[in-house]
């Protein structure tokens, strides 16, 4: 009853009528933009012009670098290894007056893709993007990513870098990715336990090997429960396509889905049989932690979890083990990480200025400074005599490993790298098999197999344009 | 007969004009007499009544318009079409995608999911909301901290809530270990076992939604008339039966409100299924919502995840008006 006075009609004021006219204008170009949104879906193949039809994020350069060429970088790392990669930007603006770069973080990769989707739909995206080895493909058979072959020069090219993981960025001759941030899975182990129960120090083998292990490591106990001898990743279909391959299959051959026969199904069975019927591993949330909070004895994880485990693991008290991947038929190491694409419809202006800034990353002591932050392989062949890398690596054998391993390994099955949700597929139906040891493997593959079959027949076009 | 009617059609006309009149704020001797006659002064006038009326809400509805009615045409449409929102043009396919969805297996899982999460977080907050009202309203010591404590979880965000219930949920080192231990059982591996994920997502929402449910029900409790009570008390009810036949139904409109908006928000829960299990393992907790999510930002596949959106949207259509026709008939209102 207090409130009447505010409720009571009054007659509409000159000011009340210029508010609202006021109003009204700001709707109507509101209502313009969500339609320019169907205008410019209708409108077609506007991302497959030569370039400069699109504008550029958002940039704000400290005032020292004003009136330079700007530079947006898309990062999808964040924690140390965003701090390091923002340090060596730092760098760049400081070593050259003509650019300033600015990383801005997105998200994780499942996370900083659906963004530059979304950036492409908006016309307004960053030069430089940060792209997991499984998410170049989708943007490349969309003929969003720039062709780079013609940035390099005689001082800078292939011949810098570990050939092997430059030429995953290569379709047919030409490149569209450059490797930066790249990895392979290790196998880890925690010496205490191994010492312990009187396992050579080293890993096994064999995943057979493993098994035969298992069952000594399992009697031992961790907080009150028995310890287990290794974990599964089940955020990730990586680990699992290395066993695959082990198993001696493949998820798929180029787009034909071959995860349904073979190693593929085999490998399952066998982490199937070792979850539920030996009780030896588990389904873990992030394998990496529990390895390194001594958890479990066993986890293959990647290179790059190097630094964090050794933290983790000097304050649980045990010293960390690096090996080779276990085989069983055959070797199986996938190469992993990310690298940069420019984004075809920029100005040519950042394009240039963009690949200054890969260029200036490329170099063997950023190389070298950012291998030594980060745990990532050593791409640049020369940052691996950077004295410091050197030393490094003569001085700790888990990060040797990772290096001596690299020769075996090979780029990601094309069904995860060019189906947008190709890995996710895949991942959800191998959580079903590490979860519920009732779920029979060949099962559960026939609907994945299926699920991605659907899938190819979409990206098919696409991907014979660039791969056919 | 006849006058009556009249009368009341006189009556009727007089609000409406008066109503009209009071929004062009113009209201004032000499309209009772212009009402009489409806020449084309009269039109005229209503004309323009009915231009400032519009004018005056166009910017409302503008708004309303751009961001709630577009997007929803826009997604319908969407839905016939297939488009991997990268390039290209969106494929006008039919109604392919609703085919699809209706056809597979895994769909009907999701639907399950969200049918079971959403039940169970119905009645578990009816009960226990009810339960944790029914307790702060006696004169207990201490009780004006608890509710305080019972609210909190309302107000942190469901990534948070969600991220403390993965530490409590660890099967090595969680807080949940607390309460298995005394009784000699092995910890599940909640968040990672196909049975236990969707319970363990129940709980922690549960946990996160129930202190705002006990306080809506808490002041439902406050504000029913003492003089029942006394009455049923005097003809010698019981408890149960007082509980049974005077507070639950007086307090329908509560349970009606509670129903309508964890229904909702069960359908559209997203935050604490991201953080908790991303929908895993398999699709053990994908819900409706998180479907959409999966298809249209993870799978880039703008038009099944339109075509789930539109499913979610006419289930909530429905469901809202199904308790508006059923359950509201059936609420007292004191």
């Amino acid at each position: 009853m207090r409130h009447r006075t505010v409720l009571r009609p009054s007659r509409p004021s000159r000011r009340d009528f210029l508010s609202m006219a006021a109003a009204a204008g700001v709707a109507v170009p509101l209502l313009g933009c969500a339609g320019g949104v169907t205008d410019d879906g209708g409108s077609g193949d506007d991302t497959s012009d030569p370039g400069g039809n699109l504008d550029q994020v958002d940039v704000s350069p400290p005032s020292q670098y004003a009136g330079r060429v700007n530079v947006a970088m898309w990062s999808a790392m964040g924690g140390v290894n965003g701090e390091a990669l923002a340090a060596l930007v730092d760098k760049f603006n400081q070593s050259q007056e003509d650019i300033y770069a600015e990383v801005q973080f997105q998200g994780a990769y499942a996370e900083s893709a659906p963004k530059l989707t979304a950036a492409l739909r908006a016309g307004a995206v960053p030069d430089v993007m940060m792209l997991a080895d499984t998410f170049w493909g989708r943007f490349l058979i969309n003929d969003a990513l720039e062709p780079l072959n013609d940035y390099f020069d005689d001082e800078f090219g292939r011949d810098d870098y570990v050939e092997a993981l430059f030429d995953e960025g290569l379709v047919g001759d030409e490149l569209y990715w450059l490797s930066f941030g790249r990895s392979t899975p290790l196998f880890y182990y925690n010496k205490n336990v191994f010492q312990q129960i009187g396992l050579p120090d080293r890993g096994p083998e064999t995943w057979t090997e493993l098994r035969e292990w298992s069952s000594a490591i399992s009697e031992l106990s961790v907080n009150g429960q028995p310890l287990k001898a290794h974990a599964f990743t089940g955020d990730d279909d990586w680990q699992f396509m290395a066993s695959v391959w082990q198993f001696g299959g493949r998820l798929s051959e180029g787009l034909d889905v071959t995860i349904d026969s073979g190693g593929a199904v085999d490998a399952a069975r066998w982490h199937q049989q070792y979850i539920f019927e030996d009780g030896y591993g588990y389904l873990a949330q992030a394998s990496g932690t529990d390895f390194g909070t001594g958890v479990v004895a066993t986890t293959i994880t990647s290179t790059g979890g190097l630094r964090g485990i050794y933290e983790a693991s000097a304050t649980a008290g045990f010293e960390v083990g690096t090996a080779f991947l276990p085989q069983e038929v055959a070797s199986g190491v996938p190469t992993g990480g990310m690298g940069f694409s420019l984004l075809k419809g920029a100005a040519q202006e950042r394009k240039d200025a963009a690949f200054q800034l890969l260029k200036f990353l490329g170099q063997p002591e950023n190389a070298a400074e950012w291998t030594l932050a980060t745990g990532y392989l050593p791409i640049v062949k020369a940052s691996m005599d950077v004295p410091e890398l050197a030393q490094t690596l003569a001085s700790d054998p888990n990060f040797n490993v990772a290096v001596e391993q690299l020769p075996e390994a090979q780029g990601s099955d094309a069904i995860r790298s060019y189906l947008p949700n190709g890995t996710d597929i895949i991942i959800s139906g191998l959580q079903r098999i590490y979860s519920d040891g009732s779920e029979d493997p060949q099962d559960v593959f026939d609907e994945v197999a299926e699920q991605l079959r659907q899938g190819v027949e979409d990206i098919r076009p696409g991907y014979e344009k660039y791969f056919g | 007969m006849t006058t009556t009617t009249a009368a009341r059609r006189g009556q009727d006309d007089a609000g409406a004009d008066g109503a009209a009149a009071a929004t062009s704020g113009s209201g004032g001797p000499g309209s009772t007499a212009r009402r009489r006659r409806r020449g084309p002064h009269h039109w005229r006038r209503r004309r323009k009544e009915y231009s400032l009326f519009l004018l005056m809400i166009s910017p409302n509805l503008l708004i309303i318009g751009t961001f709630d009615y577009w997007p929803v045409i826009y997604n319908a449409w969407l839905s016939l079409t297939r488009w991997n929102m990268i390039s290209g043009a969106p494929r006008y396919v039919g109604l392919q995608n609703y085919e699809n969805l209706f056809t597979s297996s895994s769909f009907h899982g999701i639907l399950l999911n969200t049918l079971t999460f959403s039940a169970a977080i119905v009645v578990g907050s009816v009960v226990l909301g009810l339960a944790l009202a029914l307790l702060f309203d006696q004169k207990l010591r201490g009780r004006g901290l608890v509710r305080t404590v019972a609210f909190a979880p309302h107000i942190v965000s469901g990534a948070a809530v969600a991220t403390l219930w993965l530490f409590i949920f660890d099967p090595a080192y969680g807080l949940s270990r607390v309460v298995l231990d005394p009784f000699g059982i092995e910890s599940p591996r909640w968040v990672n076992d196909a049975d236990w994920a969707l319970i363990a997502l129940v709980i922690a929402y549960l946990w996160k939604g129930i202190g705002f449910v006990a306080i809506v029900y808490l002041a439902g409790l406050q504000n029913l008339p003492e003089e029942l009570y006394e009455a049923a008390k005097l003809d010698g009810a019981g408890t149960w039966t007082t509980f049974r036949r005077i507070t639950l139904p007086l307090l329908s409109p509560v349970t009606f409100f509670v129903l309508v908006t964890s229904i909702i928000g069960t359908f559209q829960a997203y935050d604490m299924i991201a953080v908790l299990t991303g929908g895993g393992p398999g699709d053990a907790t994908t819900t409706l919502s998180w479907f959409v999510y999966q298809q249209g930002f993870r799978a880039s596949d703008a038009g099944t995840a339109a075509a789930a959106a539109m499913l979610l949207f006419v289930i909530l259509l429905v469901v809202t008006g199904l308790q508006t026709r059923f359950v509201q008939r059936k609420v007292h209102y004191t």
